[in-house]
């Protein structure tokens, strides 16, 4: 494994992998996120109890299981970063931040348009609300460390060890509906009893899913290329000036 | 057919909350998407005039 490691900690042989996988990860992205929609949108049940409104669903609860796992891909490449030193590591778990942002924002507002008409309010405090708020403020702490302390190693460790503090609240979020008494209803996808939900609503949530996860993959590898390219670039510029 | 269409639009009376929830997560990600890949095409522009 610390071979395969090795190999692509490379930069350019990372590039020569990372720019085909991003173009197929575009390209499924849009079609899947666009096939998801007309499910979403058109095809799929009103719900007998929430009607229209589990619509809501289909955006929710995808942008919500992707922060989580934005998250835990930070949280891997931190580890991986402090136990093998590979810069590659880090600037996987920085650029990750800014997607990590958007999906828990995305959850959040459309966790709270959800609400309104479902629990007539917009926000309770309640575990996991309050747990997802929590995770939205960690990735912002990040998104602050990365942008102040963008060149010094002492920030890189700093960002790396608050990204590992910052993985407590993943499994307070996940079990906070289990542990305390929510307004937010129980999981009803990855649960001991199996799936709670009908076969017509679990194939656009899957499809939205998959396609978001194409769409971090993408925004991921594209953030990736311009972080090393601008890397070589000063280096480019520092050597003529040196010359 | 214009009532069908009004009809998907209003969503049962719930249309603002569904296409609000929508609207701005799409905008968010079209928005990310974009500016990484004008600010890519901005460097790799960079690189090419250096190379040059």
């Amino acid at each position: 494994m610390i071979k395969y490691f090795h190999k692509f900690a490379n930069p350019v042989r990372f590039l020569k992998l990372a720019i085909p996988i991003k173009k197929i990860s575009g390209i499924a992205a849009f079609f899947t996120i666009f096939i998801g929609l007309i499910f979403a949108l058109l095809l799929s049940p009103p719900d007998y109890q929430q009607k229209e409104t589990v619509r809501i669903m289909y955006i929710h609860v995808p942008s919500a299981w992707m922060s989580l796992m934005t998250y835990g891909f930070i949280f891997l490449s931190s580890v991986f970063f402090l136990i093998w030193r590979f810069p590659l590591f880090l600037i996987l778990a920085k650029e990750s931040v800014p997607i990590g942002i958007i999906f828990t924002f995305s959850a959040l507002i459309s966790g709270a348009l959800w609400g309104k008409p479902t629990w007539g309010t917009y926000w309770v405090w309640d575990a996991r609300l309050t747990s997802f708020l929590i995770l939205f403020f960690i990735f912002l702490g990040l998104k602050l460390i990365k942008d102040t302390f963008s060149n010094s190693s002492k920030g890189n460790y700093t960002f790396a060890y608050l990204s590992l503090v910052g993985g407590f609240n993943l499994p307070i979020i996940k079990f906070s509906v289990d542990w305390w008494n929510t307004l937010h209803q129980p999981a009803s996808i990855i649960r001991t009893g199996g799936i709670s939900v009908s076969n017509e609503m679990l194939a656009p949530l899957f499809l939205m899913a998959l396609g978001l996860f194409f769409l971090f993959i993408y925004i991921l590898l594209v953030s990736v290329e311009i972080n090393i390219k601008e890397k070589s670039l000063i280096n480019f510029r520092d050597s003529l000036k040196n010359n | 057919m214009i009532q069908n269409i009004l009809d998907f639009i209003s969503m049962d009376g719930n249309g603002f909350y569904i296409w609000i929830s929508y609207f701005i997560p799409l905008t968010l990600f079209f928005s990310l998407v974009l500016v990484r890949k004008i600010k890519l095409n901005k460097i790799l522009k960079k690189i090419k005039k250096n190379e040059l």
